[in-house]
């Protein structure tokens, strides 16, 4: 998922756009990108976890290809999953699908974007850039919110919820 | 059938994830024991073991701190129920116990515990004494080795634990189980 061109060519549109500002949700061709959220980080910590929803309203499959942060060195996308010894592991996804007319939830203790090799540790009340593209509906930077580890834990709900 | 309500939650969550629904044996699911003698270091410094905590009761999970998800939904929780019931821990000891002793260091336990509560404790160690805490606890964790040894995952067994006060288990918990369900078995112990 590391692809230092697409920083580098997302950063340059960035500019272009001159101050158009990237928000938490975006709509993006087909894709609606809701509830984008990360977890703040102590100082020491290298790794952060966020989360979103994408939702593809259009007539054909879309995937994530690729994912980065100026705040980490690098992003991956990580599943959590329980092997058939009861043990959670987590593995890199290197692409991830949304059917058409699907929703596709990125949620705590499952899907989650890792956001590894911080620069600086994750303040609540703050956000994190997060470039995201699709292999359809291409490129979008969000300015995610920042939360506490224990208000993502209750808000997130997958679990819980389902 | 109460019994029942967790392990369906946890096959619900793998099952939200998309990996494979893991219909285990129940003997595979949830220890019926554990605990035991260890020693850890704990976020100051200080060297801690198994009799520090007798007579308290002890919500624990093992984790790392390089996951950044399920450990940071399981020690959400397990803070979330203490608060419920005992959120001074006058009687219960909040604990994370680091599989990953060789990133995760005093320093960055102690600010990492921060995250979650003022009276979480972070305890770690060497290497052996980590190893002798999972295995009193029946943890069982493989560190995934990759090339430059910085972003590497520990797979670990996902249970957390509600210790009570002779320093053997009163009941694992999944991480699909909500605050409410440990807190209640929390405040039945305490009480009963």
């Amino acid at each position: 998922m590391v692809d230092r061109r697409m920083v580098a060519v997302v950063m340059g549109a960035a500019l272009v756009a001159a101050g158009a500002a990237a928000a938490a949700d975006a709509q993006l061709g087909a894709l609606r990108i809701g509830n984008a959220r990360a977890g703040a980080t102590a100082p020491r910590q290298a790794t952060a976890a966020a989360y979103l929803t994408l939702a593809n309203g259009g007539g054909a499959a879309d995937r994530l290809i690729a994912a980065s942060s100026p705040a980490a060195e690098q992003v991956r996308l990580h599943m959590t999953a329980v092997d058939a010894q009861g043990v959670a592991t987590m593995r890199a996804v290197d692409v991830l699908q949304i059917p058409a007319g699907g929703v596709v939830a990125l949620e705590p203790g499952g899907l989650h974007l890792m956001l590894e090799g911080l620069k600086g540790p994750l303040a609540v009340g703050t956000t994190v850039t997060l470039v995201l593209r699709f292999d359809r509906a291409g490129e979008v930077r969000l300015d995610v919110p920042v939360r506490s580890p224990r208000e993502i834990a209750r808000a997130g709900g997958g679990q819980h919820a389902h | 059938m109460r019994r029942l309500v967790p392990l369906m939650l946890a096959g619900l969550l793998t099952a939200c994830s998309g990996a494979a629904n893991p219909l285990l044996p129940a003997s595979q699911r949830m220890p019926s024991e554990a605990g035991g003698p260890f020693e850890l270091v704990d976020q100051t410094g200080m060297t801690v073991t198994d009799q520090d905590f007798h007579g308290q009761v002890m919500l624990v999970y093992f984790g790392y701190t390089n996951c950044a998800s399920l450990c940071g939904l399981s020690l959400a929780t397990l803070a979330d129920a203490m608060d419920a019931v005992d959120p001074a821990g006058s009687e219960t000891a909040l604990v994370f116990v680091t599989l990953d002793p060789r990133r995760d260091t005093t320093e960055l336990l102690a600010e990492y515990v921060q995250l979650f509560h003022e009276r979480m404790r972070g305890l770690g160690g060497t290497r052996e004494q980590v190893d002798g805490a999972a295995r009193a606890f029946k943890v069982y964790f493989t560190v995934n080795e990759d090339g430059d040894g910085r972003f590497y995952s520990v797979d670990h067994t996902r249970w957390s634990y509600l210790v009570g006060r002779d320093g053997r288990l009163v009941q694992a918990f999944g991480p699909g189980d909500p605050p409410e369900a440990i807190a209640a078995r929390l405040q039945a112990y305490l009480r009963g």
